[in-house]
Order: structure tokens, then C-alpha cells, then sequence
């Protein structure tokens, strides 16, 4: 396993952008985007459907050409020198892609033999993923979860530093979604680097040490899952209260955002949920459920993304050094 | 090499290009027995009414073949007369006068040693054509389903991909090719032996059969590389074979129907040359005269050389336009 010193980027972008044209009018997929990736860890990259997370992994591996832009993989920069780096990437981009008529093993020893691994590199990793019992299957014949591990088998062949995770867990079931989430875990334990893009928050959370949260291509936060849900989003509290109108007018008028909703109140930006029963208590108000609503990744992705219109800003720069890069060229891979 | 490898290994390890070789190993032996059936010799009774057809020309002969020399050269004067005194109007009309013989009535095969070379020339349009399914399948398979996708995530140099995949289809077309030819050149020869119509087989002979059978296998390999080409273009298999039909077409309204002056820049006629190692076709003449615009139809030859270059002119613009997208293109 290659290691890195830390504050080493795994993934870069600056300025990355990429249009589709087609008899309809031209559609912006990503605009402008700054990513950086942590060498080392899970690292969530979040977005709304339609935001530009499977268009960017694509360009990301050569399989798209950006319209302007540049990329670094481990400080080089592709897809010019995407051959050089290539056997230290794995990656699964939406869903699995193999011959169907054609075994996993087959497929696997395909694979292999285009990268010049060992034979034994393919039973060692169906092996891993538990595929052993099934290697002489058909493709076609497997279930999507099936699909799935054998397409983690698949980037497992070249031991990669990165690994590339594009809607893992789309189609599986609990026990699917746990197994890919302990993966994910395992391998950024052992100092991979893992990029997990989904839209499934809760999974995201459990795994990722650092997120990307972009929306209509463009980054809009970016940071330590701690320091994001700690910053973007503040605490509110619960209010549970006689008479809701009364103390409506008495947290407005002591400049608290509170709000109504239906038989309670919703208090944001306070400090020290007890202030709240004091300044009631005072007029006589008294509070009989008081609930302190913390913050997660959900709340504050959809804060980040909601009303994607005018107005909007990106966050500052800031969380990450940035690195110089050349400008991109087309070129033959 | 190491992706040649994987390529070649790919392609025989696919169901179509077997059940492709199949079919044409079935075809082979279908022709071989529909030979068989075509050689038979005659029944009693067809003998006996050949017999009879003969007898009865042969008296008609006896008594009218004189008349019929000289009507024959009554109207070969007058047609000269005609045409100016027109000296290379020739009716034939001595072969009035030959005395006919029996076995031009009986039935008559040619020999082994006559049809071999025909034999094989007969298979290249279909043997080219089965050719490029196979190659456009190969390459077009693998971008429909996507699989493409995850190859270039092992692969990213698009030239080295596209020239595997390329040289995988023209190495693995070469036996099936060699097995097909061998079974057609083997299966006539031994119809004809158990048919005792062998003929006289000679060196010569064998070395026209070998040489049109190089001349199959060549087209065979670059219509298979041309249809993985087109399979990397269109990405379908079936749009392929779609174009290849629609040139058939096109070409024939084209050069037969609208462009006839340009008959030897047809795609059919040069295969035909290539295949046949050289070809004939008839050519519309049309000159301006006292008698206004007369047009006459002239045969005129199209050689192997001119076939072969033209098909490998093709095939290697095929083959650059299909790298040149193949480069560029944004894979799903």
C-alpha cells in the first residue's frame, strides 16, 4: 500500500467544466467545480440528482473529455497522465458493467489479463466478496447485489490507493447496503482512499470522514462531516407550550426565530435552550416539552441544495489548500 | 500484445462467432449435398427422352441444315447492309453446319477440375459477409452493454484499445476462414470423386483453388475488421448489417441505375473482381454520330488489382474515421 504524508490530496479539480449538446439546447452538467479529496479515508461526494457527482467520475477516469478544467489524480495530472496512475484507481461508475453472456470469472480473468495480474488475483478477490460459489455463473444470471460485489471484485484486482464508488448501494437490500457500508469502512481504514458519491445521506454519514456537497455542478461545501454539520447548520429546539401564540410574541420580541409550527414552536440560534423557558417562565408562560433538534448531513445538505436559483452562493475556499495544475489539453489516452 | 491477447482470447470465447462458424460449417455441407443431388445421372427414363430429343434433331439436321446456313447468311448480309457493310457483324452461321452429337443432349456435368476454382468464388460474398457480423458483434456488443466503460477504467489508451480489438478480430477471423474454405474445397472435391467426375486435376488447377481461396480469406479479414469499424461507430450490431445492406443498395441504384459511366467505382463489382481475380461488366457507350446518339453496351474488365485496392482503400477508411470517433467520443 502506498501512503502519502498527510494533507496530500488524492483527487483535485479546479475550474472543472463539462456541457452536453444535443438538437435540444446544451444542458451545464458541471460548472466551474473545485474538488478536493483528502489522500487517505472516505470521502462522501453528495450531491441532488442531476448535480454533476457521475459526470465529474467520468471525467475524472477518461471516460468524458471536460470542456475546460483540470484534474489531478495523486498530483498528476489526467487524463494525460491518466495511463501512469490508472493501476492505482478502482472504480464502480452507476451500474456494473460486464459482458453478460460471460462468467464472473471470465469476466475477472479479462480484466486481469489486461492489467497483466496474477491468475490467482481473481480467485483471491471473488473469494473476498464471497463469489467463490458462484465464479462459473453467468453474469447475466446474478441479482443486482450479486452485480454489485462482483464489480468491487473487479476494482479489488489492481490493489488500488482509490477506489471510486458511484451509487454503491443503488437496488440492494439491508444486508447488501450494510455489507458495502462495512467495505467502504474497511478499506478506509487501511488508509485507501475511498470517494463514495450517493444521494443516500444516512449512509454517507456513517462511512465518510470528509463530504463534497455540490449542486448544479458547482461545489457548495466542503469539509470534515463534524465541522459541516457542526457550521452550516444551527441547533433548533422543539417548544412545546399552552398558549402558542402568546409565546410566539414573547421569543420574537426577545429577537429569537421562532417559529410556528402547528401545536409547537420551533426556536432557532439559541445558545442554551434555557433561555427559552426563562424568558417564558417570566410572563408566565411554562413550557411543557422542550426538545433540542440536532443538526445531520440531511439538514444540512438540503440547506445547502434547496433553491438552487439566483442568489445562491458557494461557500469560500478555504477547508483545503489548493494545488497549481496545468491547463487541459486534449490528448490520445 | 498483452491486450491482443485478452482480445483474442475474448472473441473465441463468444457464443456468436461459434454459432456464426457453425452456421457456416452447415452451409458448406448443405452445398455439399445439394451437389450431390445436382451430379446425379439421369434416370432410365430421362436418358431414354434425351435419347429421343437428339434423334429427332439430328434427323432435322440431315434434312434442313443447308436451308438453315443459308438463311443464316442471308440475314448476316443484310444486317451488315444495314449497318454500313458493317464487317464484324458475325451470326456464326458455320456451326449450322456442324453435325450435332450426342452428348450435347445427354445430360452433361463439368468436371472438378472446370468448377473448383468456381466453387470457392462462389462462397466469398457470403463467407464476407458473415465476416463482418461476426467483427461488428465483437466490437459493438461490448459498447451497447457498457462493458466498454468499465474496460477503459483498466485500459485508458483508447489507440491501444481500438488496434486490440482490431487485430484480435482480423487474427481470429483467419480460422474460420481457413476452416470453412478448407471444408468447401473438401466436400466438392469429394462429391465429385463419388460422382467419378473428378476430371483431370492438375497442379494448375490447385494452385487457381488456392489462390482463390487467399483471395476469400483476405476479404473475409477486412470485412471483419470493417464491421468491428462500424461496430465501434454505431455501436449496434444491427445497425451495421443495416448498412452494409443499405450500400448494397445504394450501390446498385447508383452505378447500375443512376451513374453507369462509373461502374468501376461500384463496391459490388470491385468484390466481385477481387473475388474472381478480375471481372467483366457491360458498360454503356454512347456516341454522337450522323445517325444522332447511338448507344452501345461494351464489356469491360475490372481487374483483381484495381478490386483489391479498392477494397483495401475502404477498409482502411473505415478503420481510421472509426478511430478517430472512437478517440473522442464520451462513454456512458
Amino acid at each position: 500500500m502506498t501512503t502519502a504524508p498527510s494533507g496530500d490530496l488524492a483527487i483535485s479539480t479546479r475550474g472543472l467544466r463539462k456541457t452536453y449538446r444535443s438538437l435540444r439546447g446544451r444542458s451545464v452538467a458541471v460548472e466551474g467545480l473545485d474538488l478536493d479529496v483528502p489522500y487517505g479515508g472516505v470521502h462522501g461526494f453528495l450531491g441532488p440528482n442531476g448535480s454533476g457527482k457521475t459526470t465529474t467520475i467520468r471525467m475524472l477516469l477518461g471516460l468524458i473529455r471536460p470542456d475546460s478544467g483540470t484534474m489531478t489524480l495523486f498530483g498528476q495530472t489526467v487524463p494525460q497522465h491518466l495511463p501512469a496512475v490508472i493501476g492505482r484507481v478502482g472504480a464502480i461508475v452507476e451500474q456494473p458493467k460486464f459482458f453478460p453472456q460471460f462468467s464472473a470469472r471470465r469476466n475477472l480473468e479479462l480484466l486481469a489479463g489486461a492489467i497483466g495480474a496474477p491468475p490467482t488475483a481473481v480467485g483471491r478477490v471473488l473469494t473476498d466478496v464471497g463469489l467463490a460459489d458462484r465464479a462459473k455463473d453467468s453474469y447475466r444470471s446474478y441479482s443486482l447485489g450479486m452485480k454489485q460485489r462482483l464489480a468491487i471484485a473487479a476494482t479489488l484486482l489492481k490493489d488500488p490507493d482509490l477506489l471510486i464508488f458511484d451509487e454503491p448501494t443503488n437496488g440492494l437490500d439491508p444486508a447488501g447496503i450494510r455489507e458495502i457500508r462495512d467495505t467502504m469502512r474497511r478499506l478506509g481504514s487501511e488508509g485507501k482512499t475511498v470517494l463514495v458519491s450517493s444521494h443516500i445521506l444516512a449512509e454517507v454519514e456513517q462511512v465518510a470522514d470528509t463530504v463534497s456537497i455540490i449542486g448544479h455542478g458547482r461545489l457548495l461545501a466542503s469539509g470534515r462531516v463534524d465541522e459541516l454539520v457542526g457550521g452550516q447548520a444551527s441547533l433548533s429546539v422543539k417548544v412545546g407550550v399552552a398558549d402558542v401564540p402568546a409565546a410566539h410574541q414573547v421569543l420574537q420580541a426577545a429577537q429569537l426565530d421562532a417559529r410556528v409550527e402547528g401545536a409547537h414552536l420551533q426556536v432557532r440560534g439559541v445558545a442554551d435552550s434555557a433561555d427559552i423557558t426563562r424568558l417564558l417562565a417570566a410572563q408566565g408562560l411554562y413550557v411543557n416539552e422542550l426538545v433540542p433538534q440536532h443538526a445531520d448531513l440531511e439538514s444540512v445538505f438540503l440547506e445547502l441544495t434547496a433553491g438552487q436559483g439566483p442568489g445562491t452562493v458557494a461557500p469560500p475556499h478555504g477547508r483545503h489548500a489548493g494545488t497549481d495544475h496545468a491547463s487541459t489539453e486534449g490528448g490520445d489516452l | 500484445m498483452r491486450l491482443l491477447k485478452v482480445e483474442l482470447k475474448r472473441f473465441w470465447a463468444r457464443r456468436l462467432t461459434w454459432v456464426a462458424f457453425v452456421g457456416l460449417v452447415g452451409v458448406m455441407i448443405v452445398s455439399a449435398v445439394g451437389t450431390w443431388f445436382s451430379l446425379a445421372p439421369p434416370s432410365a427414363e430421362e436418358q431414354r427422352s434425351q435419347e429421343a430429343s437428339y434423334r429427332q434433331y439430328h434427323a432435322d439436321w440431315q434434312a434442313n441444315s443447308d436451308e438453315w446456313y443459308q438463311e443464316c447468311l442471308t440475314g448476316e448480309a443484310a444486317e451488315r447492309e444495314a449497318l454500313d457493310g458493317d464487317t464484324t457483324v458475325d451470326w456464326g452461321c458455320e456451326s449450322q453446319l456442324v453435325e450435332p452429337k450426342p452428348e450435347d443432349w445427354l445430360s452433361n456435368y463439368p468436371p472438378y477440375s472446370d468448377e473448383a476454382e468456381r466453387g470457392v468464388e462462389g462462397f466469398g460474398t457470403l463467407l464476407g459477409f458473415v465476416a463482418l457480423a461476426i467483427g461488428a458483434s465483437f466490437f459493438a456488443a461490448e459498447m451497447a452493454s457498457g462493458a466498454i466503460s468499465n474496460w477503459l477504467t483498466f485500459e485508458p489508451r483508447r489507440t491501444r484499445v481500438y488496434f486490440s480489438k482490431i487485430g484480435a478480430t482480423a487474427l481470429g477471423i483467419v480460422p474460420i476462414a481457413v476452416a470453412t474454405l478448407a471444408l468447401s474445397v473438401a466436400g466438392m472435391w469429394a462429391v465429385y470423386a463419388a460422382r467419378d467426375l473428378l476430371g483431370s486435376p492438375d497442379a494448375d488447377m490447385w494452385r487457381a483453388v488456392a489462390l482463390a481461396s487467399v483471395r476469400v480469406a483476405l476479404l473475409m479479414i477486412a470485412t471483419a475488421v470493417a464491421g468491428a469499424a462500424l461496430g465501434a461507430l454505431t455501436r449496434h450490431t444491427a445497425a451495421v448489417i443495416g448498412i452494409a445492406v443499405g450500400w448494397v443498395v445504394v450501390d446498385q441504384m447508383v452505378f447500375f441505375g443512376l451513374f453507369p459511366r462509373f461502374m468501376q467505382l461500384s463496391g459490388m463489382i470491385n468484390m466481385d473482381a477481387w473475388i474472381k481475380g478480375g471481372t467483366t461488366y457491360w458498360k454503356q457507350v454512347c456516341t454522337v454520330g450522323s445517325d444522332g446518339r447511338v448507344c452501345d453496351t461494351v464489356e469491360t474488365a475490372l481487374s483483381m488489382t484495381h478490386g483489391g485496392i479498392y477494397l483495401g482503400v475502404l477498409t482502411a477508411l473505415v478503420i481510421v474515421v472509426g478511430l478517430l470517433i472512437f478517440r473522442r467520443r464520451d462513454v456512458a
